[in-house]
């Protein structure tokens, strides 16, 4: 039976994976995703890096380890701080399996309204 | 000087013209097509329907037509109203002015519903030697304002309204309807106001139908690539303002424009993120029609020169 934890619960330990229903696509280096109901979001360069390593296999505690390494001058407890912060709140946003989502998040805007003309602005190609 | 709608010569043994049907004349304009609808129009005014090819010439095709479009004059709650009928069905009824509009509406709309194997965006395009500008957004941006300048100053148009791209190619499938100019705009386009037969005038809707080639010969253009990508924002009385945005911001707003997304969003976004890799995006806000015609057409004169293309 899968476990849902909550993203504040999430700590060192934690192997976080990607929601395989996740869209994802990457543009120099950012990370656009949507995830339907968790909608749309753009991740900036770091935060794609640690993504693309979200495939359940890896701990926080690893990933940090690993930066650690790449990053020596770095203070480790602030990586490992930066480190939860991004999978707390990628979780909270719906975006990791096996985390509840805080709250949902707000739609996509649509491109315009869908009413026939009679009121100011409708020509018919809306969604 | 105004622009003139052509003058449709109806010609006896074609599709179109005059038909007589049971008691009552009929006028049948010929096939048209919008993207993945096909359609004509059956009328029972001959102004209307000379009216109606004129205006749809820009989409005519030699494909029958699979659907059929039917505006006729019928006895109605407060004297006669015009009734708009879809293959027999009613959709809508009003006076003329309406029903010429929520015919427009139809089009656009089943265009977006008919229409399969393309991505669609809520976008304004245009396009010089096959290097296209999208401007997507929201009503009342400024989208068919800014296109009518830039075929205006001497790009090749696209659509002002339903951007159509093949993912397998990256190209862009125009759809070359007339320009839908609201009242806001009379005034930057003033040169652009149609000339309508009198006995037609009584069908428009609240807005200017302006046919590409009245604004420049030959200004349909055939297809082109996406390589620059505009976000207009009208603003009355702002400076022109330039903003660049990066291709991740851009597609997150161009993906707010499609109209298939909700289809299939891995997909789109997939094909959107690989026609953006190839755009240089930026975020436009001016009160100026001029000064963004410039800029756009500058910053596409740029990128064609990346690739050695110039123009004088």
């Amino acid at each position: 039976m899968s476990r849902t934890v909550a993203a504040e619960d999430i700590g060192p330990d934690f192997a976080p994976r990607r929601r395989p229903d996740v869209a994802s696509v990457e543009m120099d280096g950012e990370a656009v995703l949507y995830a339907g109901s968790a909608g749309m979001h753009k991740l900036d360069r770091v935060a794609t890096v640690l993504w693309n390593c979200f495939d359940g296999s890896v701990t926080v505690r690893e990933l940090v380890a690993d930066l650690d390494d790449v990053y020596p001058d770095a203070d480790r407890s602030r990586i490992e701080a930066d480190v939860l912060a991004c999978v707390r709140q990628l979780g909270r946003q719906g975006l990791l399996a096996g985390v509840a989502a805080a709250e949902p998040p707000e739609p996509m805007e649509a491109p315009g309204a869908t009413d026939a003309p009679g009121a100011e602005g409708e020509d018919g190609a809306s969604r | 000087m105004a622009a003139t709608l052509p003058q449709v010569t109806q010609e006896a043994g074609t599709n179109t013209g005059r038909e007589v049907t049971g008691a009552a004349a009929a006028y049948r304009t010929g096939s048209f097509r919008a993207l993945g609808h096909e359609f004509m129009v059956v009328t029972s005014d001959a102004a209307l329907s000379s009216y109606l090819e004129a205006l749809f010439a820009p989409l005519a095709s030699d494909r029958p037509a699979a659907h059929t479009y039917t505006l006729t004059e019928r006895p109605g709650a407060g004297g006669s109203d015009w009734v708009l009928d879809f293959d027999g069905a009613e959709i809508g009824r009003g006076d003329p002015s309406r029903a010429l509009a929520l015919l427009l509406w139809d089009v656009n709309r089943s265009a977006v519903q008919r229409t399969r194997g393309l991505v669609l965006l809520h976008a304004a395009a245009a396009e010089r030697d096959g290097a296209a500008v999208l401007l997507p957004g929201a009503m009342e941006v400024g989208k068919t304002t800014l296109v009518a300048g830039l075929v205006r100053a001497g790009l090749g148009y696209l659509t002002d309204e339903l951007t159509a791209i093949d993912p397998a190619t990256g190209r862009i499938r125009p759809y070359p309807k007339a320009l839908s100019v609201d009242p806001g705009s009379y005034g930057p386009l003033a040169d652009l106001e149609p000339t309508v037969p009198a006995a037609a005038r009584r069908f428009l809707p609240d807005q200017w139908q302006v046919l590409p080639t009245a604004i420049r010969a030959g200004a349909v253009a055939s297809t082109a690539t996406p390589r620059l990508v505009v976000l207009p924002r009208y603003v009355a009385g702002q400076a022109t303002e330039l903003r660049p945005l990066s291709r991740a911001d851009a597609l997150i707003a161009v993906a707010g424009c499609a109209f298939t997304f909700d289809d299939d969003p891995a997909g789109t976004l997939a094909a959107l993120g690989a026609v953006l890799r190839s755009c240089d995006c930026y975020e436009l806000r001016s009160g100026s029609l001029d000064e963004a015609v410039r800029t756009v057409v500058d910053l596409l004169d740029r990128r064609l020169a990346m690739t050695g293309v110039t123009h004088p």
